[in-house]
C-alpha cells in the first residue's frame, strides 16, 4: 500500500476542509467543562486508558477531540461516540495536558443535546423526576419493607426539582431549542 | 458523630439491604447516620443532557442538609461524585455559583458552603479506621478471599477527593477488608469502570465491561466481591450469571456491599442485614459456623 492508496479509508470517514466550523472548537472552550480543550496535544493516553475503547475500537477519545479541533462539528455532535464515553475518569487522571476530558466530553454531550441529539432513553429521565423528584417511584412496597427494617418512611417531595426545572429550561433544551445546528 | 445519610434513587429502589447494614454498622461504631427527610436526586443521571441543570439538583440537597447543620454521608459513588462536584464547584468558581444560585432561587435554599461529603466507605476508612472496626469483630471472616471493586466515582477525579486514595492502587477497601479478617483479592481490574453510567444506552458494553471485571476477581481467587456502590452491584451481581452464560464462565461470585460484609463480621445475622441466607451461605458457610 502506498501512501495514495487510500481503498482503506471509507469515503465517509474523508474530512474535507468545506465541512468544516472553524469555530466548534471555541464553541466548546466556552462550554462550562469543556475549557481544557485547546490545550491538547494528541499523545493519544486518553485512548490508551479508556476501558470502553477496549471493547469498540471505533470509540476514540483522542479523535474525538481532534475531530472537535479540526471543526468536524455535525460529525462530532451526530455520531454516537460522545455517548458512549462512561464518565470513568481514567483518562482525566492521566491526561499530561489537563485537558479534563471527561467533562469535555459531558460538554460535548451537552452541546449535542442542545442540538437535537439527546438519546431518548436519557432524555427519559426528566419527566421521571419531574414526576416523583427521584429516579423511579418509591411506591407503599418499597415503605412497607423499609418499615420492617425500622428505616424511615420516604415520602418523595418532586416541587423544588420541578422549580429548578422550569429555571433552567431543560424541558425546552432537550427538544433542541437552544442549539444552532 | 452525626451524618445524614443521602441515599439518592437508586438504594432504595434495588439496594435496600446496603441502607440497611450501613446504618446498622454505623451505630456500632457511635456514628449516626440520620435520615434525610426531604431529598430528591442528585443529578447524575441528566449530566449528559445539561451539566448545569444536574449539578444544581445536587446543590438543592446540599443546601437542605446545610440548613439541618449536618454533613452528608453517601452510599452510591455517583451521587458522591455529583454532590462533591457541584459543592467544589461552588466553593472554587464565581462564575458557576452565580448561575446555580439563579436556578436554586426559586427554592429559595441558599448554599452557604459549610458542610462537607463523605462517602460511607470513606467516613469507616478515615474517620473510624481499621483498628478499631477489628476491635468490633466477633466473627472473624478469615479464611475468606475477597475482591474488593471500587468503582470510579468513589475515588476519581482525585482532586475532589482530596487524593484519600490512589486512583490506579488504592487501599482503601483492603484495608476495610483486612479489619473483617478476610483476605482481599488482589487483581488489576479492581478499579475499572463497570459500565453502569451507560447502561440506559444499551447493555452490551457495560456488560463487557464488567465481564473482564469478573474474570480478574475470578483469576485471583476471589470466593466474593465487596463493592461501594449500588450500580457497581447492578452489573456484578445482578447481571453475574447473564454476563457469564455469555462468557462462558460460572463466576460464582456472590456480592455484597462493604456494610453487609463488616457487619457480618459484627456478628449480626444475614436478615439483620438485608442479605439472604444462601448468599451468604455460599460464600462464608465453611467459615461462619452457623448463619441464621
Ligand atoms: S491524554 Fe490529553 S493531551 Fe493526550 S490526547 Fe488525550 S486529551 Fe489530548
Ligand atoms: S472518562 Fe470516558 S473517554 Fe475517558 S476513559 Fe472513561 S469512558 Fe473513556
Amino acid at each position: 500500500m502506498t501512501i495514495t492508496d487510500k481503498s482503506s479509508v471509507k469515503s465517509d470517514e474523508i474530512i474535507t476542509a468545506d465541512q468544516l466550523d472553524l469555530n466548534f472548537k471555541y464553541e466548546v472552550a466556552e462550554e462550562i467543562g469543556g475549557e481544557g480543550i485547546l490545550q491538547c496535544f494528541q499523545c493519544g493516553t486518553c485512548t490508551a486508558t479508556c476501558p470502553v475503547r477496549k471493547f469498540d475500537p471505533d470509540f476514540n477519545v483522542r479523535r474525538i477531540i481532534r475531530l472537535t479541533l479540526l471543526g468536524a462539528k455535525e460529525k462530532v455532535m451526530t455520531s454516537d461516540f460522545v455517548w458512549l464515553c462512561s464518565t470513568c475518569y481514567s483518562c482525566y487522571e492521566l491526561c499530561p495536558q489537563e485537558v479534563k476530558i471527561t467533562d469535555v466530553m459531558t460538554a460535548l454531550k451537552n452541546i449535542a443535546v442542545r442540538n437535537g441529539h439527546a438519546p431518548e432513553n436519557i432524555k427519559g429521565h426528566i419527566p421521571i423526576l419531574t414526576e416523583f423528584g427521584q429516579l423511579g417511584e418509591i411506591t407503599e412496597f418499597e415503605n412497607t419493607i423499609r418499615e420492617k427494617h425500622g428505616l424511615n418512611l420516604i415520602v418523595q417531595t418532586p416541587d423544588k426539582v420541578r422549580m429548578i426545572f422550569e429555571k433552567s429550561k431543560i424541558k425546552d433544551l432537550i427538544e433542541g431549542k437552544g442549539g444552532d445546528l | 458523630m452525626d451524618y445524614l445519610l443521602y441515599t439518592g434513587c437508586t438504594v432504595p429502589l434495588r439496594a435496600v439491604g446496603y441502607e440497611i447494614a450501613a446504618i446498622k454498622v454505623a451505630k456500632e461504631l457511635g456514628i449516626n447516620l440520620i435520615p434525610m427527610e426531604e431529598f430528591s436526586c442528585c443529578g447524575y443521571p441528566i449530566i449528559f443532557l445539561d451539566r448545569d441543570t444536574s449539578l444544581a439538583l445536587s446543590v438543592l440537597n446540599i443546601c437542605m442538609a446545610e440548613e439541618k447543620g449536618l454533613p452528608i454521608a453517601t452510599l452510591c459513588n455517583s451521587c458522591t461524585g455529583n454532590l462533591t462536584k457541584a459543592n467544589d464547584l461552588m466553593h472554587k468558581d464565581e462564575a458557576f455559583r452565580e448561575r446555580i444560585n439563579k436556578l436554586l432561587e426559586p427554592t429559595g435554599h441558599q448554599w452557604k458552603g459549610t458542610i462537607k461529603i463523605r462517602h460511607f466507605a470513606r467516613i469507616l476508612f478515615e474517620e473510624v479506621g481499621k483498628e478499631k472496626l477489628a476491635a468490633r469483630v466477633t466473627k472473624s471472616l478469615e479464611g475468606a478471599n475477597i475482591a474488593p471493586m471500587y468503582g470510579c466515582h468513589y475515588l476519581k477525579p482525585t482532586n475532589i477527593y482530596d487524593y484519600f486514595d490512589h486512583p490506579d492502587h488504592p487501599v482503601s477497601m483492603e484495608t476495610l477488608i483486612e479489619a473483617t479478617g478476610a483476605k482481599p483479592v488482589e487483581y488489576v481490574e479492581k478499579t475499572l469502570c463497570c459500565g453502569g453510567p451507560i447502561l440506559a444506552l444499551g447493555e452490551d458494553m457495560p456488560m463487557d465491561m464488567s465481564e473482564r471485571i469478573l474474570t480478574g476477581m475470578k483469576k485471583g481467587g476471589a470466593e466474593a466481591a465487596v463493592v461501594v456502590c449500588p450500580f457497581c452491584n447492578v452489573m456484578m451481581g445482578e447481571y453475574q450469571s447473564t454476563i457469564g452464560e455469555k462468557a462462558g464462565i460460572e463466576y460464582n461470585i456472590p456480592t455484597f456491599y462493604m456494610p453487609q460484609l463488616i457487619g457480618l463480621a459484627f456478628g449480626f445475622t444475614p436478615k439483620e442485614l438485608g442479605l439472604k441466607k444462601k448468599q451468604v451461605k455460599k460464600a462464608f458457610g465453611d467459615i461462619l459456623e452457623e448463619v441464621e
